[in-house]
């Protein structure tokens, strides 16, 4: 059975039906803050447990590739990202959308999700088995360098101070540490607060940190709240167009970026796309307009983050690992169905895979006339509501969504407490990235960090288990780099582009 | 566009000074952690203390700038946080209908700053009921979260 019967087996009614459904449930349900891609994919399981086995993977691949793309509008029309890994969108996204250019965002961020999301299935489709063996020489040492490597990027998080950036990536890293340590079993700074034990649900926190501060500064003034685009019909398809034949260096690297940490166990869409927006932000002439409404900084977190999806299926498949949380729960599914993952999946049961692989493709290119109708849909939705009955919808959305992901009314409570004192911290000059930032990468650098200075002490040179592998090495390289470019690019007085605001 | 008058960043300094007690208070508590435990928290709060007593020493020196106060209300703000506090804490107690319903409301008068219509009381007030009606039927049956 060659390539074309593969792609012929994923064309039948039933499954392009099955692709669209997915990918229309995933994008609304990722959509909605608080609802992951991962609850997306494990609510809507079940349903797929009678049918055929690649027409449940196509269905799964679907919802999944469409509740990441689906994050993307929260972050840009109100400023929370809907999926843990829409944050670095939200950096980009919602100054766009404050500027009147909200429907150009959503474009460019479907058209970087459909981009990214076909890099993704592609490496799936041609190297699954050589890159999930590259995945395998991780070790805790190299986790623990790719969170510094994400953490770098605090020090451009800072909206104008390196050092409160860096004090904001502290308390992040702090707020990390509370509950029961994952290395060791320390209960840590939870107190009297039985309810900490768990620590911070990370979801619950990047609602209440983001999202809070924007109602109560919403409800300040009388002014509204997006700007509605001038004059500009239709999606701005030639404009994002242009922008996009512009940025494809930064396309391509960010899907490259999300597809490589998607195949990473336990790394996923968020870190994929901090590195990525990190990656595009040190190499832009334009440098300096990221986090103010940069196009370069939506289209790098949303083609990382929906790459992660393929790379994240690679180890799921090949290796019985899964890349991300929502592989978790297709792999669930998978041995429901009764397939065995593993290094022969591909040769045993090639015909199912490959269908499968095929149909996330066609779910992608899906995803396309999807993303563009429903995305216009919510900017013209979220810019005519009036203030008086958006406030109360998007924290009735935050209550809701920071309560369903693990049923838990103090988490309801963290996320409200979280978001105030992220106002607060607002007001003394304390942004929420950095913190969010810190509390996102602190358990894995943490983890890493313990578990290397174990596995050097056995070894007897603790040095050498950091410094001495070469995987590392590399990582160490782009650290220095990241935080050394911008540095000797001021020093060589090399010019910025004009901003184009 | 005249260069905004240079004015040492106090809210900054202020910001600064809580962190660095909230550094001094992780190293505090790391001392009842196992030698495991302890090593990225102490690593952590020692950055946090160094960190934060720089941008203090910055601000001393009037090397960093301070930014534009925000425009706007102050006691709408404040509104907004106790609704979202109150709500936060009233969940448990009264249900997610009730408490939703007034906290919704209360944030519905906060937000609006022009004057109240007969027809705009009922176009946003059923609005809010919709969302609030739609999204417990989403959540409560279809997605069947256990909804207080």
């Amino acid at each position: 059975m060659g390539s074309l019967d593969h792609l012929l087996a994923a064309l039948t009614p039933l499954n392009l039906l099955l692709a669209l459904a997915g990918v229309v449930a995933g994008t609304v349900i990722g959509a909605l803050p608080g609802l992951t891609a991962t609850m997306a994919v494990a609510v809507l399981v079940p349903f797929t447990f009678s049918m055929a086995p690649a027409a449940a993977l196509i269905a799964l691949g679907a919802i999944y590739t469409g509740a990441i793309y689906g994050g993307a509008y929260a972050a840009i029309l109100l400023n929370t990202p809907g999926t843990p890994s829409a944050i670095a969108t939200t950096f980009d996204g919602y100054p766009m959308a404050r500027a009147g250019r909200g429907d150009l965002a959503l474009t460019l961020a479907c058209l970087a999700s459909v981009f990214g999301g076909l890099v993704g299935a592609g490496f799936l489709l041609l190297l699954a088995p050589p890159m999930a063996a590259v995945a395998l020489k991780f070790g805790p040492v190299e986790y623990f360098w790719l969170a510094v490597f994400g953490l770098t990027l605090i020090a451009s998080l800072g909206e104008g101070s390196t050092v409160r950036g860096l004090i904001g990536g502290c308390l992040g890293l702090l707020l990390s540490m509370i509950g029961v340590a994952e290395v060791g079993g320390d209960v840590r700074y939870v107190g009297d607060f039985k309810a900490l034990l768990g620590g911070i649900d990370i979801v619950s926190a990047l609602i209440g940190l983001y999202c809070v501060p924007v109602l109560i500064e919403l409800v300040a003034t009388p002014v509204r709240h997006l700007e509605a685009a001038n004059q500009v019909a239709g999606f701005r398809l030639r404009e994002a167009a242009a922008i996009l034949a512009r940025a494809k260096f930064n396309l391509a690297r960010s899907a490259v970026i999300g597809t490589v940490i998607g195949i990473l166990p336990g790394a996923g869409g968020s870190i994929a796309s901090l590195v990525s927006y990190s990656e595009a932000k040190r190499t832009s002439p334009r440098r300096d307009n990221f986090g103010r409404g940069e196009p370069d900084g939506v289209l790098a977190t949303e083609a990382a983050n929906n790459a992660t999806v393929g790379g994240g299926f690679i180890p799921t498949l090949v290796l019985g690992i899964p890349g991300t949380p929502p592989d978790a729960i297709i792999l669930g599914a998978l041995l429901v169905q009764g397939i065995r993952t593993g290094p022969t999946l591909f040769t045993q049961q090639g015909p199912i895979v490959y269908t499968f692989v095929w149909g996330l493709i066609l779910a992608t290119l899906i995803m396309l006339p999807v993303g563009l109708l429903i995305g216009r849909f919510a900017f013209r939705s979220i810019v005519a509501i009036p203030k008086a009955a958006l406030v109360p919808s998007v924290a009735l959305l935050t209550v809701l969504g920071s309560f369903a992901v693990h049923n838990n009314t103090a988490e309801v409570q963290q996320m409200v407490v979280l978001g105030v004192a992220a106002w607060v911290l607002g007001q003394l000059g304390f942004s929420a990235s950095p913190i969010v930032l810190g509390l996102i990468l602190g358990s894995i650098a943490e983890a890493g960090f313990v578990q290397g200075h174990l596995i050097g002490g056995a070894k007897g040179s603790v040095w050498a288990e950091f410094l001495g592998r070469p995987i590392s090495q590399g990582i160490m390289a782009f650290i220095l780099l990241g935080l050394l470019w911008p540095w000797w690019i001021k020093r060589r007085g090399v010019p910025q582009e004009v901003p184009h605001d | 566009m005249t260069e905004p008058a240079r004015r040492p960043d106090l809210p900054g300094a202020a910001g600064s000074a809580l962190m660095l007690a909230l550094g001094a208070a992780a190293l505090y508590f790391a001392r009842e952690f196992s030698d495991l435990g302890a090593v990225f928290p102490r690593a952590i709060g020692a950055f946090l203390v160094g960190l934060s007593a720089l941008y203090i020493v910055l601000v001393a020196s009037g090397r960093t700038r301070r930014a534009a106060g925000p425009a706007g209300s102050h006691l709408r703000r404040a509104g907004v946080a106790a609704v979202m506090l109150g709500w936060a804490y009233a969940l448990p107690a009264l249900g997610f209908l009730a408490s939703s319903a007034v906290a919704m409301t209360l944030l519905m008068l906060l937000a609006q700053h022009d004057r109240w219509t007969p027809r705009r009381a009922l176009g946003v007030g059923a609005g809010a009921a919709a969302v609030l009606i739609g999204l417990y039927t989403l959540f409560k049956l279809a997605l069947q979260v256990p909804l207080p």
